[in-house]
């Protein structure tokens, strides 16, 4: 690849071409590792002069581009809410169904059951309902495809900044406890509500 | 507390972080990917109309996209880098779309095969054929690695970068410059 | 009854149901994609069996994939999903071999 002139702001990945290493990295491996934020660290990468030239090169092409497409993005007529139903209507529900809890029945021939995905819903409604509050990650563990068997429930929350986040907890706790009693056979054994992080809320309405 | 309505909740879940969102999503919550669809679609289309050069396909392959990042979300280690990896599935979308159509016949290449598109002196980017040409070109690129380099720098790069790297005339460099 | 009649007999009761929102189509997309292909060609309905009707070793077998709504418990529903369904098919003369229903959301 030619020197671009420096007038120009050219990239300066410029005395590789594409398919040679920089200290035994690929442009592809340092573009990856520009993409992960550079997580977990390499100081292979991070330690070389070379590499860090060429991520440089990658940061500035990206920056200019990044700039250049979102204020064109910005630009764009938003897409209208038909467009957006039809979309949402075409994604699979079992993506992410995750295991079946299973819902008791006296009768052999009823199979009955609650997707995983479907108890997470329910968690997330429950949490969210709280004022302040928006669930995150929730993870249950435990066999929950066997009936009876006791399950713990790790949760994680963003709340508002300013709420009083001592109590929030509990009450998010209270709340999924209450809706999981109430729309699954599930045996919760343990609900540990973790807040992650805060928010800062525009005016809302009450 | 009583039960916040809907229009609330809404209103909370699209203004949360991307990181958020793209957990939640991943977790199957279809209402923080409808925020993530609302927010990001616009960038998705820019970029697969650039890629595309034309709007008639653009519709679809923005749509199938997203369904694609839907279906693979849980694979996102970072979710904070949702907006990059999204456009990096709408990139290759696009490429996929371009590859299964036939190359244009009036495009103005080269015809030496094998040459390092670096050393071709005469690929004109066009508005309209740049796209058509400068896939034909990459398409015909005997390095996979460098084929990969392309496809993930020009979902970013601007017609202006590309010329660039392709080293054609500073003039047409310019002109798309200002046109853009 | 036929299958199909019966499918779409219990889609149309089922829907009934209090806390029923959605039923989603068992059918895999690639087999919903041809038929609405093959309905285009032959300029006729393309219908997605909604409830899946089979003949099972003992009776009657059925499949419902739903989705629910808050208001009422989803393991409530579910009950009375089956329930439903079990005595629709047995006021047709048929016994059952299994009804597996299965909520995937809850909105």
């Amino acid at each position: 690849m030619k020197n671009s002139d420096a007038a120009d702001g050219g990239v300066e990945v410029s005395d590789t071409t594409p398919g040679e290493m920089i200290d035994g990295y690929t442009l592809d491996e340092l573009a990856d590792y520009l993409d992960r934020g550079q997580r977990p660290r390499d100081p292979g990468i991070d330690d070389s002069p070379a590499c860090q030239i060429a991520l440089a090169g990658l940061r500035r092409l990206r920056r200019f581009n990044d700039t250049f497409l979102d204020d064109e993005a910005a630009a764009e007529p938003p897409r209208d809410e038909s467009w957006i139903s039809a979309l949402l209507e075409n994604l699979r529900v079992d993506a992410h169904a995750g295991r079946s809890v299973p819902i008791a029945h006296p009768d052999p021939e009823a199979t009955l059951s609650v997707t995983e995905g479907a108890v997470k819903d329910l968690i997330r409604r429950a949490g969210d309902d709280i004022g302040g509050v928006l669930i995150g990650k929730i993870r249950l563990q435990g066999d929950v495809t066997v009936p009876g068997e006791p399950i713990d429930l790790d949760v994680e929350a963003t709340v508002a900044w300013g709420e009083n986040i001592p109590s929030l907890a509990p009450l998010i706790r209270t709340a999924v406890l209450r809706d999981l009693c109430h729309h699954t056979d599930l045996v919760v054994v343990a609900a540990d509500v973790t807040i992650t992080d805060v928010y800062v809320p525009e005016e809302e309405q009450a | 507390m009583s039960q916040t309505d809907d229009g609330l909740r809404h209103g909370r879940l699209s203004r949360a972080p991307d990181r958020l969102l793209a957990e939640r999503a991943g977790e199957g919550d279809v209402p923080a990917f409808a925020v993530l669809v609302r927010r990001h679609e616009p960038l998705v289309r820019v970029v697969v109309r650039r890629v595309l050069g034309s709007t008639s396909d653009v519709d679809d392959v923005v749509q199938e996209a997203l369904v694609k990042a839907w279906n693979e979300l849980p694979q996102l280690k970072d979710p904070d880098v949702f907006r990059a990896w999204l456009v990096k599935i709408a990139t290759r979308k696009a490429f996929d779309s371009i590859r299964s159509r036939k190359v244009a016949d009036d495009i103005d290449l080269h015809p030496e095969i094998g040459i390092p598109l670096s050393k071709r002196p005469e690929v004109i980017v066009e508005t309209r054929q740049g796209v058509d040409a400068v896939t034909a070109a990459v398409n015909s690129l005997p390095d996979n690695q460098r084929q990969a380099w392309f496809l993930r720098e020009i979902a970013a790069a601007s017609y202006a970068e590309i010329a660039r790297e392709l080293c054609v005339s500073q003039a047409t460099v310019r002109g798309l410059l200002e046109r853009s | 009854m036929t299958t199909s009649l019966m499918s779409d007999t219990l889609a149309e009761l089922v829907g009934t149901i209090p806390g029923v929102m959605t039923l989603y189509s068992p059918e895999p997309v690639i087999a919903r994609a041809a038929k609405v292909a093959l309905a285009t060609v032959l300029r006729s309905p393309a219908t997605t069996d909604r409830i899946q009707v089979t003949d099972g070793p003992a009776g009657v077998h059925v499949s419902v994939h739903l989705g629910v709504s808050r208001t009422q418990s989803a393991a409530a529903v579910c009950r009375d999903v089956y329930e439903h369904i079990s005595s629709a098919i047995r006021a047709d003369g048929q016994d059952v071999d299994r009804i597996v229903v299965k909520v995937g959301r809850v909105s």
